[in-house]
């Protein structure tokens, strides 16, 4: 039986940004978070999919923005959280042209927030931008370039994982993956501009 | 400079930590004078980003599926175990709800349905003779009220030089009977003045009983209820069990209607 450890803002924050043990302290935050920002979500015309979906991008930003030094601490994890959800919500029905957006019950947080940081959460086009841009690569390139960079896996074992030869027809691939893909940006630098700030949040 | 590798694995090497101190200064130096390799680093860097943020939304989306059925199956297990308690809470509140609809329409019934006329009705009975107390001589007014001849009543009455408290009594039931309110308080109020004066207590708790259910035809609320509230206070009242505090209060709800 899975043990439900409780982790204090400062742990989980020091978990996040290290990437150790990410999984116990995902669920914690589901846990913690997930229902209040879905009644949230519900409550300003958004359907159970919708909170869902934005609840998986909010975590995905608030993790990105913790690594980034970007989240200061000024207001607690939940505050946070829920100020990214009601940006993101925001930018999510003024995407869909919804009239009634000055309508959402904002509740006034308690304490400050990172209003800076929870402001610079992207849309969700620039995002689908940054992943459209990954997934052109194709299935053995992002398998080796997520082990490499998001997994932290040692050249040997992505041998082994992807079933290549040596190390060298690894590092070979990787290099290949690694061009395919700058050399997008750099024939577009429009593109290139979108990623960076959306990978920024700047 | 290791010469072995492109332009671009160099700047690989570079952003993956994978060079030495000094080909690490030397890198830096070049890249100082050249923007296009500067731009190139930085695509290179935001590529590796964009890597890791689809790692990442990998990563929570696999926890997000499994988080879901987590808090599902809480959620069912919650309402699993509140199931019970909130039948009985539902249960509770319909026989509170019907209960309370019922005494308001009870009251809603009673309010309307009070009238003087209908609290006389029902507590009213011809006095029986048969159950006289004080004098057991019988007169013929008493004669006359025991075989329900009103109008003989009144009229031996009227003829009487000085009525009895017993004449006094026997001609306000009669009057009472035949609907003539003034003289039936009047001679039912002179049976509790000459007891009072002659210190006596011939047909006394009758005479207040009757009293009070003329003043209440009448609609003499302000005399009515006194003496109901006497009768109702005095457990030895020969009418005490007829005034209970539920009559009590109809009739001071017949007053307030008023």
């Amino acid at each position: 039986m899975e043990v439900v450890k409780n982790y204090t803002d400062s742990e989980l924050l020091e978990a996040l940004r290290s990437g150790r043990g990410m999984n116990p302290v995902l669920k914690f935050l589901y846990r913690q978070n997930f229902e209040v920002l879905k009644v949230y979500v519900i409550q300003n015309s958004g359907s159970e999919q919708d909170a869902e979906d934005i609840f998986q991008e909010v975590l995905v930003s608030f993790i990105e923005l913790v690594r980034l030094e970007k989240f200061r601490g000024d207001s607690s994890v939940k505050t946070f959280l829920y100020a990214l959800t009601r940006n993101t919500w925001l930018n999510e029905l003024k995407r869909k042209g919804r009239a009634d957006v000055r309508e959402m019950k904002f509740e006034k947080a308690k304490d400050t927030i990172d209003e800076d940081a929870a402001q610079k959460i992207a849309g969700r086009e620039s995002r689908k931008q940054v992943m459209d841009v990954v997934e052109k690569l194709g299935e053995q390139c992002k398998k080796i370039l997520l082990a490499y960079y998001y997994e932290d896996r040692s050249m040997k074992e992505i041998v082994d994982i992807a079933g290549y030869d040596s190390e060298q027809v690894v590092r070979n691939k990787k290099y290949k993956c690694l061009k395919q893909l700058e050399q997008m940006l750099t024939a577009d630098p429009n593109m290139a501009k979108t990623l960076k700030k959306a990978l920024n949040y700047e | 400079m290791n010469d072995n590798y492109t332009p671009t694995e160099q700047l690989i090497r570079f952003m993956d930590g994978d060079m030495s101190g000094d080909e690490v200064a030397t890198l830096e130096k070049e890249l100082a004078g050249d923007p296009a390799r500067q731009e190139e680093l930085e695509n290179l860097r935001n590529t590796r980003m964009a890597v890791s943020r689809l790692g990442l939304q990998m990563q929570v989306a696999s926890i997000h599926a499994e988080m879901m059925n987590e808090l599902k199956a809480t959620e069912k297990d919650n309402v699993r175990q509140l199931s019970p308690v909130r039948k009985i809470t539902q249960f509770t509140l319909r026989i509170a709800v019907g209960l309370f609809i019922l005494i308001v329409a009870g009251g809603l019934y009673q309010y309307f349905s009070i009238s003087p006329d209908k609290l006389f009705n029902d507590k009213y009975a011809a006095f029986n003779v048969g159950t006289s107390r004080g004098n057991t001589q019988q007169s013929q007014v008493e004669i006359e009220y025991a075989k329900k001849r009103y109008e003989q009543v009144v009229s031996i009455f009227e003829g009487i030089q000085n009525p009895t408290v017993k004449d006094h009594f026997y001609a306000g039931l009669a009057y009472l009977s035949t609907n003539n309110l003034d003289k039936a308080v009047l001679n039912l109020s002179s049976v509790l003045t000459k007891n009072a004066s002659f210190n006596t207590n011939e047909f006394q708790d009758d005479a207040e009983y009757y009293l009070a259910l003329s003043y209440l035809k009448q609609q003499d609320f302000d005399k009515a209820v006194p003496l109901f509230e006497k009768i109702n206070a005095d457990k030895l009242h020969l009418y005490h069990d007829k005034v209970g505090n539920w009559f009590l209060k109809e009739v001071k709800i017949a007053k307030w209607k008023k």
